[in-house]
């Protein structure tokens, strides 16, 4: 069993008009561990608002992500994994954010992020994530979201890994099976991939995007995250939104 | 072969995407009809609402998401409740009567509440909404528990209010009012406080997820 990953971010309109970065960020890939491969993805999206934000989005993908590998090389099987060491992930990451913001003599909150992961192998998952954006799995023919995204009451409001109360925003699932195919998303895509009014994950948004991955040739000769940029940059996709974009797709195949 | 070459060059084309509401960015307007606003003061202002429904509809996303309702006192009347600005409003307000703010405020208050019922219950998102209040004189009713309500309101940020004072108005009053510091328009400026408030929506209403929504400085039209 293996893992095809794809992964790409792109700024959007509202922060490229005014010479911006953007402020999102992903790190998604796949680790072997004697028979078993495991798939890693961790998407965040840095408050619109800060100065910093775009960089405590990358702090956490990447300190979280050392921190999950760290941790599969020890015991290979993710059914071990309990909350409290998720908590611990995301406690890590959040000091590692804390520390760069005092060395910088900022507060933590300009360094504000959602934050949102995914860990998949050996028969079993593991999902988390504080506020908005969303992980979609398929199940049968269908696609379903793991968690609604988090608003606060206003569109423009949502809960970060800065927040004081994070650990409270903090929602973790175990699943006693690996999905298929898995999506990790922030929430520049989150109108066109999820129904609010049936409050579900719209299934013609991911079938085509997870059969171009399933069709693409491993070989390397095609460049799917390329595709995948372009795709996020469309002019249908950002007369939707004019927000970043960061997706993350993992097919789950034999051999 | 010829498969492949498709899925190649585009392999995403078969991508729908899911239709969602709009999310909706609400602006009530209490507005003083009081027999004092009469002569040029009425006509300025009706002119400057008419300029702000034209403004919003030319901006293809505020035309959408912005709604806006209309309260006149006195007597406090529902002029237009929360609607986009998509059919052309010309309100034609005319001077009479008093001056019930405190009335005013508490019907509005519960305009807004109502409202953000409907969007909860059709799973629209929303903004928090903006409560202007423009008067050119003093409270005749009871306003002490108005006051309560707005900052109870601003204390939850249930809303923002905001208070425009014109003329003579009873600047002290508006203060005790609003927990943010009233504005003195500068003259008749209807038309520019209102092309401001235009410039304010369009931008509040393409706020994301972390944004801060920031009004621009009241320049061009207040006493500042």
């Amino acid at each position: 069993m293996s893992w095809k990953v794809a992964a790409s971010s792109v700024t959007g309109s509202s922060h490229a008009n005014r010479g911006e970065s953007g402020q999102d960020f992903c790190r998604a890939g796949s680790i072997r561990i004697a028979d078993d491969e495991f798939f890693i993805g961790l998407v965040a999206d840095g408050a619109g608002s800060t100065a910093n934000g775009g960089r405590g989005a990358e702090l956490a993908c990447e300190t979280t992500y050392s921190a999950i590998i760290d941790c599969l090389r020890q015991d290979g099987d993710i059914s071990h994994i309990t909350d409290e060491v998720v908590r611990q992930w995301v406690t890590q990451s959040r000091d590692a954010i804390a520390a760069e913001a005092e060395g910088n003599g900022r507060k933590v909150r300009d360094y504000a992020c959602t934050f949102l992961g995914a860990v998949a192998g050996n028969g079993h998952a593991l999902f988390f994530q504080i506020g908005d954006g969303a992980i979609v799995v398929r199940d049968g023919e269908d696609y379903q979201t793991i968690f609604w995204p988090e608003q606060g009451e206003y569109a423009n409001t949502t809960y970060f890994i800065t927040d004081e109360a994070y650990l409270e925003r903090l929602n973790v699932l175990h699943a006693g099976s690996s999905p298929e195919e898995v999506a990790l998303f922030t929430d520049g895509l989150q109108n066109l991939a999820l129904s609010f009014a049936q409050k579900k994950a719209h299934a013609g948004f991911f079938q085509p995007l997870f059969l171009a991955l399933r069709n693409d040739p491993a070989s390397g000769f095609t460049d799917f995250p390329g595709q995948l940029r372009r795709f996020l940059l469309r002019d249908d996709v950002s007369a939707r939104s004019d927000d970043d974009k960061t997706l993350v797709l993992a097919f789950r195949h034999q051999g | 072969m010829s498969d492949n070459m498709y899925l190649d060059q585009q392999p995403m084309a078969a991508v729908t995407f899911a239709e969602n509401p709009e999310p909706r960015c609400p602006c009530l307007l209490l507005l003083d009809t009081s027999g004092s606003m009469a002569g040029e003061a009425i006509a300025e202002l009706n002119a400057g609402i008419k300029s702000f429904y034209t403004e919003l509809q030319s901006d293809s996303l505020a035309i959408k998401r912005v709604e806006v309702a209309l309260m006149t006192f006195g007597p406090v009347r529902v002029i237009s409740e929360f609607n986009t600005a998509e059919c052309i409003f010309d309100p034609e307000l005319v001077a009479e009567g008093d001056t019930p703010i405190g009335e005013a405020i508490r019907k509005g208050i519960e305009l807004i509440r109502a409202r953000k019922e409907q969007y909860r219950a059709n799973g629209i998102s929303f903004y928090r909404p903006w409560i202007f209040l423009i008067t050119d004189g003093a409270p005749t009713d009871e306003w002490q528990s108005a006051a309560a309500l707005v900052r109870e309101g601003e204390a939850s940020k249930s809303f923002a209010f905001f208070t425009i004072g014109v003329n003579k108005a009873d600047m002290k009053v508006l203060k005790q009012i609003s927990v943010r510091e009233p504005v003195k328009l500068q003259g008749l400026k209807f038309r520019e406080f209102f092309q401001w408030l235009s410039n304010s929506m369009k931008s509040a209403s393409r706020s994301n997820p972390g944004d801060r929504i920031q009004l621009a400085p009241p320049l061009g039209w207040s006493e500042i």
